[in-house]
């Protein structure tokens, strides 16, 4: 009987050795030389190419259309003789799919669209040669991202590589907010009880505490009011936008959300490692513990947040957004924008958030592609003031109306049409790649969603920070990475625990050396200085 | 079995007895509660006005009626012929998985069949060691089913734990008797399958119909890897992706933003009632077979 079974094991054995051989022999003898036929590529002036060539893109969408479909690529491909067949994919599942394109060598010949690629693709498949350096053909090919380029050469210097190569386009938006954490106040509430905005943290609390006690919002019921409330949730540091990293302005210290600042002489510092963390901290714990911070504030989500705002029974007093229309809906005439608290230094602070650069990997180029040129060529076109413009706000016709001196305004839309969708029927919009300028946004009339954006901006202006005390959007080396996310794992989550707890239960006096002796055994100091050493190379480059 | 004679019995029963039997209702009600209750949320949610769902207000009946969900999900074209490609999946893949399965079941649960030990230790290796992600895509490639809808039938053809268990049903269940009679009238094992034990496997293929029917409708991650062209998406796919075309963008004006918010919450209810509504109306129909094949096994260990 064993005899038996190890016979029939040996003979399946080989019968699997023998399917799989040709299998793997298969895939060397394939790539049948295609005949290289030359391509002439118009060097200025439009179609790039007088006969049409066909490259296949990667993109991915949030907004489930397939760019095939969309008439700014189809006006675009009458336009350029460049032909695109779209390998499109959906937003979640794209990080396998990419994997598997990248592991398996069937790539495309570019990568198209918003985040398309991440920091870690660009600096590990750059250096393995798979994504090609543009540098060049940048200088040669694309004249209206060069233009950008040499009016704000910081844009050249984030997308920029440890290696000084570029391998990927950014996308630029400078609609976006410099403020994205707001302090709004509820003004009926102040008026009800006789109050004023505060301007010290001793007002502050007076006022918050008013709130807490009476009924502020005149229902009857002195109990249903949240005076403060913010969302910081531990899991996942990107939902910290609507957190209180503004508010330790208050105590002559900045935070952030990976808690990276950079001081007035350029060194980096870890807030959780100084004292006005601590200081704020110790704060924030009291308003806590005296009841003036909504008890969700560590784990409610968005949803239940907004839902807190919109409540029609007007039950929140201060919160932090980053729009007082969208995020308080049919409840934003209650509520005023205030100014930071002025702190310890007699000066008011608040953050600084330079995200007009929306990401640094929206189009790559692998070494598959022939006649790169071609489609440097054919993306340099997204990057013209006019086009960007139309990518991001929807096509001239569809959402914008130009009128007299060359500017723009969005077109009143049909019954029932929302701006947005609107955009995404014709336009890539947010998923596509442009760069939209100052210089072209004096172009456009501000519909009121951009006016408060601008508006909020411009209140926030006399106290936000200058931008170099923020620690900027750069790149990483791929051994950086690697150390980093070795190190980041234990060090984030012990001190958003401990952030969490000593907020909650108090406590930061009593654990704060225990606290700094048990980072130092996390290696706190070679963390920080892989993030000191990325900036002092970013400022050279 | 007992259950009939119950309500005849009561009468003779002591008021321990009666007083038990009260309490056993009342568990078996909340019980059944607690699992009809959060289907019931759903439905009701999915009417709701989104600010009320988040607040806690939504508890046994919606609130600020409104069907902007599931206007949201149906106005998108896609996803009728993404239904249509999840039935074709559904029906032609569960019919390929059960005769497949069937076929290979048989001659492993036949102790005397001469590469038994050996097939099935093949077939069990796969069960905890798998090619990985890469290689699969690559031979999906090389077979060129790549972006074609035999992927989504053929590469889940056999799922082991199901070969397992129509093995150990057939091996269980058919006498070893019936094949000798059969092949003293003359039945080739050919004829033995087909006349015999087919008819007599209902029970189990039912069972995996169920599985395999289950799995093809709620297949998401084939089709996110291995089909590029929309006309091919599976429904799950396409509901994934109304699900997040939903999310605000932050480009459009104050309205677009609230009203997708709104919409966003309301379309998420949608998008369970819509997926899962005909796996709950076939259902049914099959548990009565289902409930047969689990106590059965129970009872023969």
């Amino acid at each position: 009987m064993k005899n038996r079974f190890m016979r029939t094991i040996l003979v399946l054995t080989a019968i699997m050795a023998i399917a799989v051989i040709p299998a793997f022999s298969g895939g060397k003898t394939e790539s049948p030389s295609e005949p290289t036929s030359k391509v002439t590529v118009n060097k200025t002036g439009l179609p790039i190419v007088d006969e049409p060539i066909t490259y296949e893109l990667a993109a991915n969408t949030r907004k489930n259309k397939n760019f095939k479909n969309l008439e700014y690529f189809q006006k675009l491909e009458a336009k350029t003789n460049v032909l695109i067949d779209w390998n499109m994919s959906p937003e979640d599942g794209w990080t396998e799919k990419k994997s598997l394109l990248f592991a398996s060598n069937i790539l495309p010949d570019a990568f198209y669209g918003q985040d398309i690629l991440t920091d870690i693709d660009i600096i590990r498949y750059g250096s393995e040669g798979l994504l090609i350096p543009l540098n060049d053909l940048i200088d040669e090919y694309a004249p209206n991202l060069k233009a950008i380029f040499d009016a704000k050469p910081h844009y050249r210097q984030q997308i920029t590589a440890p290696d000084g190569n570029i391998y990927s386009l950014p996308t630029i938006n400078e609609l976006n907010p410099t403020t994205h954490d707001h302090l709004f106040i509820n003004k009926n509430w102040l008026k009800n009880l006789g109050l004023e905005i505060p301007n010290t943290t001793e007002e502050f609390e007076a006022v918050l505490q008013a709130f807490k006690d009476y009924d502020a919002n005149g229902n009857g019921d002195p109990n249903d009011e949240i005076p403060f409330t913010f969302r910081m949730n531990a899991n996942d540091p990107r939902n910290r936008q609507q957190g209180l990293q503004s508010l330790f302005g208050t105590f002559g210290q900045l935070d952030d959300i990976q808690h990276f600042i950079v001081d007035d002489s350029g060194k980096v510092i870890y807030t959780p490692t100084t004292e006005p963390y601590r200081d704020a901290i110790r704060w924030f714990s009291s308003l806590y513990q005296k009841g003036l911070i909504d008890k969700e504030v560590f784990t409610h989500n968005a949803n239940v947040y907004v839902a807190k705002i919109q409540d029609p029974g007007d039950i929140v007093g201060m919160w932090l957004g980053w729009s007082r229309s969208a995020t308080a809906a049919k409840n934003k005439e209650n509520y005023v924008v205030m100014a930071p608290l002025i702190n310890v230094n007699g000066e008011r602070l608040w953050r600084t958030v330079e995200a007009k650069l929306l990401s640094k990997g929206s189009f790559a180029i692998t070494n598959k592609a022939k006649n790169p040129e071609v489609l440097i060529r054919w993306i340099d076109q997204s990057y013209e003031g006019v086009t960007s413009l139309e990518i991001c706000q929807g096509l001239i016709g569809r959402t914008l109306e130009e009128i007299a001196d060359g500017r723009f305004q969005h077109m009143k839309l049909p019954q029932g049409m929302v701006l947005d969708t609107m955009i995404h029927d014709y336009s890539p919009g947010n998923d596509g790649t442009f760069a939209l300028m100052e210089d072209t946004i004096k172009r456009l009339n501000l519909n009121a969603n951009l006016v408060e954006r601008r508006e909020l901006d411009a209140f926030y202006k006399p106290y936000n920070v200058p931008s170099s005390n923020m620690y900027p959007n750069l790149f990483f080396t791929e051994d950086e990475i690697e150390k980093i996310a070795e190190l980041q794992t234990d060090i984030e989550s012990y001190v958003t625990q401990k952030y969490a707890s000593w907020i909650v239960s108090g406590g930061v006096d009593r654990e704060w050396d225990a606290f700094q002796k048990k980072l130092k055994d996390m290696r706190v100091d070679e963390y920080i200085k892989y993030y000191s050493d990325a900036y002092q190379r970013y400022l050279g480059e | 079995m007992k259950a009939g004679n119950a309500f005849k019995a009561f009468k003779n029963q002591t008021a321990g007895d009666i007083l038990f039997d009260i309490f056993n209702y009342l568990i078996l009600i909340l019980f059944t509660l607690s699992i009809l209750y959060p289907l019931y949320f759903i439905i009701i949610a999915s009417f709701s006005d989104p600010v009320a769902i988040n607040n806690g207000k939504v508890l046994f009946k919606p609130m600020g009626f409104n069907t902007l969900g599931y206007q949201r999900i149906f106005e998108n074209t896609k996803i009728w012929n993404a239904y249509g490609n999840t039935i074709f999946y559904t029906v032609v893949g569960t019919l390929i998985n059960v005769s497949l399965t069937m076929m290979i079941a048989y001659p492993l649960s036949r102790g005397n069949f001469f590469a038994r030990n050996a097939i099935l230790f093949f077939v069990m290796f796969t069960m905890y060691f798998k090619g990985g992600m890469i290689p699969t895509f690559l031979w999906m490639h090389q077979l060129n089913v790549y972006n074609t809808r035999f992927v989504m039938l053929l590469l889940p053809a056999i799922n082991v734990f199901n070969l397992i268990i129509a093995m150990n049903f057939i091996r269980n269940n058919i006498p070893e008797e019936l094949y000798e009679a059969a092949s003293l009238d003359g039945y080739s094992h050919i004829r033995y399958f087909l006349n015999i034990v087919l008819p007599l496997s209902q029970t189990i293929m039912i069972v995996l119909i169920l599985y395999y029917g289950v799995a093809h409708w709620n297949e998401f991650m084939n089709g996110l890897i291995y089909l590029r062209d929309e006309k091919y998406y599976p429904l799950q796919l396409v509901l994934r992706a109304i699900l997040l075309q939903m999310q605000a963008s932050g480009l459009g004006d104050v309205d677009s933003i609230i009203e997708q918010q709104k919409a966003a919450e309301l379309i998420k209810y949608g998008v369970i009632i819509v997926s899962t509504l005909p796996v709950l109306v076939v259902y049914p129909f099959l548990q009565k077979h289902f409930t047969k094949f689990a106590l059965g096994g129970a009872v023969k260990g």
